[in-house]
């Protein structure tokens, strides 16, 4: 038996050994369009699941109702309103009054064409661009800000976001999706990115990577 | 869609999942280890079958498949971020899903594995596929299988050699 041989067998026998202790498959009730697994394992679980996400909602109420002063943005010949809204536990989130927070104003630009929106009142930037499958990437630095804001299309139901090799990923809103990345300590302007696109299943449904640097905004 | 057509899509979809359940838990054994592998299938079929491009679908084995795959790595992730906080406030000692296997040589060869390269040993060597064939059903090219194999052989290789 050849060296090559003899490694397949082992393989194959570690592989039986690693099948032979798979459980039996979840029982799933499929009834009527309904889709819920039947309570033998998930129960607890559920209940985990569904007190973290009550104790979530009640820290963004709290912190919505602290939210900052509206901050002018001029996009293009708009003028619009973004707020800063910090989250719980840390980040933010940039909101349009009347929209949903993370929905930003305009954010999808042109890869070779980015859009830079300046405050009204002076003091940072925020700069939009977009790949030419119209997913958009925006590099952010609006007094302290530092966020990368993915524009998506609208059916999205997450975004893998991976800047520089951490990975984050986000439930965008309305085709967009913000990324705080103020605490990774990055250059996001110089930094690589990559945006993956995936469906409720957490099916791949496109990817983009940004091999090349952002250009350099900065000195324009 | 009338109640006729809800019915005949439920029953065709717990009729698919009848059919997989057994090869999919296998699967994601493999992936995750036997203690969180009925976790990992529940949440992927049922990610599946309620997502609007569910009833699109044409290879609905192979979109299982993937779901697998991809709920293996958002299980494998969490898992390591709970462990790394609980390892940085109590010390503990690092461990994985396949602490539950009783075997040594098998837990130190699949935890030099990426979720990739497990899902590909599993469908060489338990399934007997081929490299297109899993190509197709992990909607990756042949190239990319056949990395993710030979790159799994290498590192099983080395950990295999006092394997018996």
């Amino acid at each position: 038996m050849s060296f090559d041989e003899e490694t397949d067998a082992r393989i194959r026998v570690l592989t039986r050994r690693v099948v032979e202790s798979a459980p039996l498959p979840p029982e799933l009730d499929l009834d009527g369009g309904a889709i819920r697994r039947a309570p033998a394992g998930g129960r607890r679980r559920a209940v985990l699941v569904l007190a973290a996400a009550s104790v979530l909602v009640v820290g963004l109420a709290i912190s919505l109702s602290r939210r900052a002063e509206p901050q002018a943005v001029q996009a293009g010949s708009a003028t619009v309103a973004l707020e800063r809204v910090e989250l719980p536990g840390g980040g933010f989130a940039l909101q349009t009054p009347g929209l949903p927070p993370m929905v930003a104003a305009d954010p999808v630009g042109s890869r070779d064409d980015a859009r830079c929106l300046t405050p009204a009142g002076g003091g940072g930037l925020l700069c939009a661009l977009a790949d030419d499958r119209g997913i958009g990437l925006s590099l952010s630095t609006t007094d302290g800000l530092e966020a990368v804001l993915v524009s998506v299309p609208t059916d999205a139901a997450l975004v893998e976001i991976t800047i520089d090799g951490t990975t984050v990923r986000q439930r965008p809103l309305d085709g967009v999706a913000l990324l705080d990345v103020s605490a990774m300590g990055l250059d996001v302007q110089r930094a690589r990115i990559e945006v993956i696109v995936l469906d409720e299943a957490g099916i791949e449904l496109t990817r983009t990577a940004l091999a090349e640097p952002a250009p350099d905004t900065s000195s324009g | 869609m009338n109640r006729q057509d809800l019915d005949v899509a439920a029953e065709s979809d717990a009729a698919l999942y009848r059919k997989h359940a057994a090869e999919l838990t296998r699967y994601a054994t493999m992936l995750v280890g036997p203690d969180d592998a009925a976790d990992v299938v529940a949440t992927a079929v049922m990610n599946c079958m309620s997502a609007r491009s569910w009833p699109q679908v044409h290879n609905r084995r192979a979109y299982l498949y993937r779901a697998t795959l991809h709920e293996a790595r958002r299980s494998n992730r969490a898992r390591w971020t709970r462990r790394n906080a609980e390892e940085r406030a109590t010390r503990l000692r690092r461990s994985t899903a396949f602490d539950v296997i009783d075997d040594g040589e098998v837990r130190r060869a699949l935890q030099r594995l990426s979720i990739k390269q497990r899902g590909t040993v599993y469908l060489t060597y338990w399934e007997d596929l081929n490299p297109r064939d899993i190509g197709e059903l992990l909607g990756i090219s042949e190239g990319s299988v056949k990395r993710h194999l030979a790159r799994a052989r290498a590192q099983l290789r080395e950990v295999l050699r006092e394997f018996r």
